[in-house]
């Protein structure tokens, strides 16, 4: 009976808390409310899986290792939403979970790579050669971004794939600031390398 | 504002421009900068470039039936919050804490007793040694007793708090661990 009682109380304020309209709330509300009904979490994949999805597929370079990220990357956060902070921010965490599973997904596939150090493959810069077809200009920004090394291409992507803020950029990596805005130069500087015959 | 502008501050500015995060007035010196600098000036024109090209992106979307397969591989159960040992740790630290200072207030009063006692015990032995047996009384008065005592039971609270803190610190780092890492 008291049991009941408390429910009720949590139902009563969660009720008096919350905007009526459902699709108004927060990510962190969508949080609390998956805590107590599982099939809340929907939502949550319904706002994410296309910010996901695409951040992954720039990272890994194909749909279907894209769409394996992005499953397992739900998972995790899923498994782990016990321990998520609700007074913390849903969005850098869930990137974090993402980044880590791309990162991990990378190392497998080349595991003497190291993330930060790896140097450009060459060529340095990427060929023109024939027409310049849009279809071409498509695939050398996304060679291009491929060939960053992963440490850069990952802040290059949340900043202008994901738009996230510095801030939120090393919140999410658990870099200073400083590195994020020096890998962000380094990134642009090699991507401008990279696409110069394009630009 | 100032007038001038290195070529590596306004590299730096450039960046901070493409992230919309340049001030008015620093836009100003940079504009400034641009117009007598060609070096600076290709290299803006590139940034731009570069922007530009980024925006014109091949667009990709996640396929229709990703969230139905995320769904389905869950497990069913919500994932409830464990409750937190946290606050129950903590406040049985605070708790012995608190038992520790009374045994130490305890402690005073029949400490000062023993303490004159000894000074008496020496002052009168200093002046005749073979005066012990007069004031061995004063040594087993009821400071010492009461001291022996409460020495016990303050050893006994401090041996309680040590295994408090044996058990509290480990569980409440590990409590404190999990919640700033997350799930990374």
């Amino acid at each position: 009976m008291a049991g009941g009682f408390v429910e009720l109380s949590l139902e009563f304020a969660r009720s008096i808390n919350e905007p009526t309209d459902r699709q108004e709330w927060t990510d962190e509300a969508w949080v609390q409310e998956t805590l107590h009904d599982a099939d809340a979490f929907a939502e949550l994949v319904r706002r994410y899986q296309g910010r996901l999805y695409r951040l992954a597929y720039r990272m890994l370079g194909n749909a279907e290792e894209a769409q394996d990220a992005t499953q397992e990357a739900f998972l995790r956060a899923y498994r782990a939403l016990s321990s998520f902070r609700l007074d913390a921010s849903f969005s850098p965490w869930m990137y974090r979970i993402a980044t880590n599973v791309c990162l991990d997904m990378l190392r497998s596939r080349r595991p003497q790579a190291s993330l930060d150090e790896s140097p450009l493959d060459p060529p340095a810069t990427l060929s023109v050669e024939g027409a310049v077809a849009e279809r071409e200009r498509l695939r050398a920004v996304a060679e291009a971004v491929g060939r960053l090394p992963v440490g850069l291409r990952t802040v290059f992507l949340l900043r202008h794939e994901a738009e996230l803020s510095y801030e939120e950029i090393a919140q999410t990596l658990g870099l200073p600031l400083n590195t994020v805005r020096t890998r962000l130069f380094r990134a642009r500087n090699a991507l401008k390398e990279l696409l110069k015959e394009w630009l | 504002m100032r007038a001038e502008l290195s070529c590596d501050e306004a590299l730096r500015y450039l960046q901070l421009r493409l992230d919309r995060r340049l001030g008015a007035a620093e836009g100003v010196t940079l504009a400034a900068h641009l117009e007598a600098c060609a070096g600076c000036r290709a290299e803006a024109a590139g940034f731009e470039g570069l922007s530009v090209l980024w925006r014109q992106r091949e667009m990709v979307t996640p396929p229709a039936d990703l969230a139905a397969r995320v769904m389905a591989q869950l497990p069913e159960r919500a994932p409830a919050r464990r409750p937190s040992l946290l606050a129950p740790v903590l406040a049985a630290s605070g708790g012995m804490l608190l038992l520790l200072a009374w045994f130490v207030g305890e402690l005073a009063a029949p400490a000062t007793m023993l303490l004159e006692g000894l000074l008496n015990t020496a002052t009168a032995l200093w002046s005749d040694p073979l005066a012990l047996w007069n004031v061995a009384p004063e040594l087993s008065g009821a400071g010492l007793a009461m001291t022996l005592e409460v020495l016990l039971a303050a050893g006994l609270g401090l041996a309680l708090l040590a295994i408090a803190g044996l058990l509290a610190f480990p569980i409440a780092g590990r409590q404190m661990a999990r919640a700033m890492e997350g799930a990374s």
